[in-house]
């Protein structure tokens, strides 16, 4: 059994497709990121989910209940799932305590124990429950958004952009008690974000979404190492790609001779490497050398612009190295390469 | 820039304006207050003011009702379904606003003298003032973050579920607000109900005053409904703090996604049509009607005469300019104090013209008319003094606007100015007037129309031998001379529709909703 199953979901606005055919499933427990830049059809696959919006083709498969399909629209109110708006949506009339339980029946709308464990749950204090969310700070209201979403156990959680109205400390702590949160509640749950480190630090898993179609789905760590074309490469992190060749397993490019990915066919190839595997050694410490051209400081790292010393072919390189050894502008340093490569045919480098 | 010291003249002048609005009212309250205990007692305990008390409230608890149905009905279809045509339905929805109440009134007397009545004046105030609803909750369901339904719905709320759980909570501010508008204005309301033969304390009060000439039972009448117009005004005030509009976070919002509204959509278009057919066709069909009917054809003191036509419009418009210009001039440095200044005398000052939205016209015609009988005789039954009349019932709507128009130059762009080495003359020219002119033409604009279609202040001061087109409605009218009436009626209406037109063209739709 799968928690959510798309087949074939497709959907137009005014004669413009923004998702073409699109197949999904997520596992039950499993918090799914998709990962898309704006115009991806990303927002769309959520609104389709929840029922706000119909589609034109396809089938969508909560649990085991089909819930759109030919000739079938449940609306939003009978889907049984959470759902965490961009900015959280709390009712601004009512109070913490009437926003979380506002999703269940009549009845259990005054239990105030069950208030206690979601604000719990989220990391909140008992006693915001009186407050009205105007109180909230951002994060505290997307805590309380979460906590309302679970509050009726829906069999799956949407959550759409959720951190990016906050400011950047207050996203990394807000992120890891909606993390904390949902793997404690054993929720399953799909994050709907256009921001890399998000999808990556979040996500069992991580769905590029490209031109209404899944591109590719695959673990955080495999995604980063293994993208399945250039433009997903850069499109995932930052990305140093360079023109080689492989011949015998090794491929030779301007950074010398590097193990080939395994299976790799001789030819032609665009080679990606990753900032952070290009190390800087004192000048003289391996063959290759390249002078410092400028860097960008972030205090736990910096970004550092190269140039290849004896290899005009390679016109620019850019490295990151820890905060606490940035070298300067003008100093000549060697480089070496950390960690295995990955490569794609030059013919079929870009989609 | 804030937390300044006002310039004093600027103080200065403000607090005239404010002591001037306080007139009336304190006028009104002193004068009942001098009849004395007993004898205010003996006046009030009349059988008269009970049938009274009873005839108003209970059309304001059925009109407020009714505009609040109609209004929130209206606006909700308007704003959130796939209503085909919603943007003239919005405009049509609106429209009623900008024809006077008293011509309402004329079109269905003339139509079914049978209306006289309670349900005549039920018919007419709602028709009249729904729109006073309709504007505000429509503004509030625009701004209403689509989100917030769309997380009821996922919670499990259904359709209808979500509107009396959500939506209606959020209008609640707007909704009331706007009943309460409709409440004040059915108090204040004086020549639709004389038509009508409705009795309210308006139309009482008039006819008391009509008989003796300062008489103590007009002035204590005039107390009471001064005093149930005040209450209104206080609920508003008290409403509007405690509203809790306010969006939670501000990022860009998504457009509602309109409802369907299935085998819905004939039935609600009917009803659209049938709503302006009523609020609209009915007086405006009237009109023409009446307009295509020789004079004699109803009792007529006099035929379609030009002269007299000419000599009407040229009252209107010229009262109309010279109570625009006076009100400006009175709103102005109220408007400079409000939006440069900060603290609170300011606040008190801008408080008291306020005020002036709960004194109806005709409680500022009588109390200017016994102010000046006792101390300033040259000035009674002179222009100047109906101009005064003018801008006293007319401030708070200037003040609306001039506050909005100076708000768009503000002061930061005002200093950049002076940074670029502009003096105040200079500045004035290059920057706060093509910045804030257009917001306070269009202030003028709103006061002109309703100076060109008030009716009541205008009867009681006009000098002798003045006539606008409203008080030759009102004459005509009274005599059952419609046809006669009607092309004073039609003229004026078709003013004050040009002239809504042209503001929410300029302004959007909240342009016409200050003409009411």
């Amino acid at each position: 059994m799968v928690a959510l199953r798309i087949e074939a979901a497709s959907k137009a606005f005014a004669g413009q497709p923004v998702l073409r055919d699109l197949d999904l499933t997520v596992e039950p427990g499993q918090l799914l990121a998709i990962l898309g830049a704006s115009g991806s059809g990303k927002t769309t696959l959520l609104r389709l989910i929840c029922g706000f919006e119909r589609l034109d083709r396809g089938r969508i498969v909560i649990g085991e209940r089909v819930v759109a399909g030919p000739g079938l629209h449940r609306p939003p109110e009978e889907r049984h799932i959470g759902y965490v708006a961009q900015e959280g949506a709390l009712f601004p009339h009512l109070s913490v305590a009437a926003n979380i339980l506002f999703g269940l029946p009549r009845r259990q709308r005054r239990d105030r124990q069950r208030v206690e464990a979601l604000l719990a749950l989220v990391g909140l204090p008992a006693a915001y429950a009186a407050r009205p969310p105007q109180a909230l700070s951002g994060g505290e209201q997307q805590r309380v958004a979460l906590a309302r979403a679970l509050a009726p156990a829906p069999s799956l959680v949407l959550l759409d952009e959720p951190f990016s109205a906050l400011d950047a400390g207050l996203r990394a702590e807000t992120r890891a008690a909606v993390a904390a949160a949902l793997a404690a509640a054993g929720a399953t749950a799909l994050l709907v974000t256009h921001d890399q480190g998000e999808a990556l630090s979040m996500g069992d898993a991580v769905a590029v979404l490209r031109d209404g179609r899944v591109a590719q789905r695959a673990s955080p760590q495999d995604l980063y190492r293994h993208p399945l074309d250039t433009a997903l490469a850069r499109f995932v992190g930052e990305a140093v790609l360079l023109a080689g060749v492989v011949r015998d397993g090794r491929i030779h490019c301007g950074l010398g001779a590097l193990a080939a990915p395994p299976g790799m066919a001789d030819g032609a190839v665009e080679v990606l490497l990753r900032p952070e595997q290009i190390q800087l050694l004192p000048a003289g410490a391996s063959p290759l050398r390249a002078e410092v051209l400028g860097g960008n400081f972030f205090g736990h790292d910096a970004s550092v612009r190269l140039r290849l010393l004896d290899q005009p072919a390679v016109d620019m390189l850019s490295a990151r190295v820890g905060g606490q050894a940035t070298p300067e502008p003008g100093q000549i340093v060697s480089l070496s390469v950390a960690g295995p490569v990955a490569a794609f045919p030059a013919a079929a480098a870009s989609p | 820039m804030r937390h300044r010291l006002p310039p004093l003249a600027l103080l200065a002048a403000g607090a005239m304006v404010a002591l001037l609005v306080l007139l009336p009212l304190a006028e009104t309250l002193l004068r009942a207050g001098r009849i004395g205990a007993t004898g205010a007692a003996s006046l009030l305990l009349r059988p008269l003011v009970g049938v009274l008390l009873y005839n108003t409230l209970i059309l304001i608890a059925a009109a407020t009702l009714a505009a609040g149905l109609l209004g929130t009905a209206a606006a909700w279809c308007v704003e959130r379904t796939a209503l085909p045509g919603r943007g003239v339905w919005g405009v049509l929805a609106a429209a009623p606003l900008a024809i006077p109440a008293f011509v309402t009134s004329y079109a269905w007397v003339s139509l079914s003298p049978g209306l006289q009545d309670f349900n005549g004046a039920l018919l007419v105030v709602t028709c009249a003032y729904y729109p006073l609803v309709y504007l505000p909750v429509a503004a509030a369901l625009r701004g209403l973050d689509p989100a917030l339904e769309e997380s009821a719905r996922v919670l499990g709320a259904g359709a209808w579920g979500c509107f009396f759980r959500i939506v209606l909570p959020q209008l609640r501010p707007a909704l009331l607000g706007g009943m309460l508008l409709v409440a004040l204005n059915t108090l204040t309301e004086f020549g639709a109900f004389a038509l009508l033969r409705y009795r309210t304390f308006t139309t009482e009060i008039y006819a008391e005053y009509r008989v003796s000439f300062d008489g103590a039972g007009a002035a204590v009448l005039a107390a009471v409904l001064l005093l149930l117009c005040l209450l209104c005004l206080l609920a508003e005030e008290w409403l509007r703090g405690r509203a809790r509009y306010g969006r939670l976070g501000q990022g860009t919002r998504r457009a509602a996604r309109p409802q369907s509204l299935g085998r819905g959509r004939i039935p609600v278009l009917a009803a659209f049509a049938l709503l302006v057919a009523i609020t609209l066709g009915v007086p405006l069909g009237t009109l023409l009607f009446w307009l295509t009917q020789h004079a004699t054809a109803a009792t007529a003191p006099a035929g379609t005469a030009w002269g007299p036509l000419l000599a009407a419009t040229a009252a209107s418009l010229g009262l109309g300019l010279g109570g625009a210009a006076l009100t400006l001039l009175f709103a102005l440095p109220l408007g400079v104090l409000a939006t440069r200044y900060d603290g609170p005398l300011i606040t008190l000052l801008e408080r008291c013209a306020y005020l002036a939205q709960g004194v109806p016209g005709l409680v500022v015609a009588l109390a200017l008319i016994s102010l000046t009988l006792d101390a300033l005789r040259p000035l009674y039954q002179s222009t100047a003094l109906l101009l005064l009349a003018y801008a006293i019932v007319f401030l708070p709507l200037a003040l609306v606007g001039v506050r909005a128009a100076l708000l768009q130059a503000q002061p930061a762009l005002e200093e950049a100015g002076r940074a670029l080495g502009l003096g105040w003359l200079a500045l004035a020219r290059r920057v706060i007037l093509p910045l804030a002119g257009p917001g306070l033409a269009a202030a003028a604009a709103m006061v002109f129309v309703s100076v060109v279609s008030e009716l009541t202040a205008t009867l009681l001061l006009a000098p002798i031998g003045t006539r606008t087109l409203a008080t030759q409605v009102w004459a005509d009218t009274a005599t059952l001379a419609f046809a006669a009436a009607a092309p004073y009626a039609a003229l004026m209406t078709a003013l004050s529709l040009l002239s809504a037109w042209l503001l929410a063209r300029r302004f959007g739709r909240g342009g016409i909703f200050a003409v009411g």
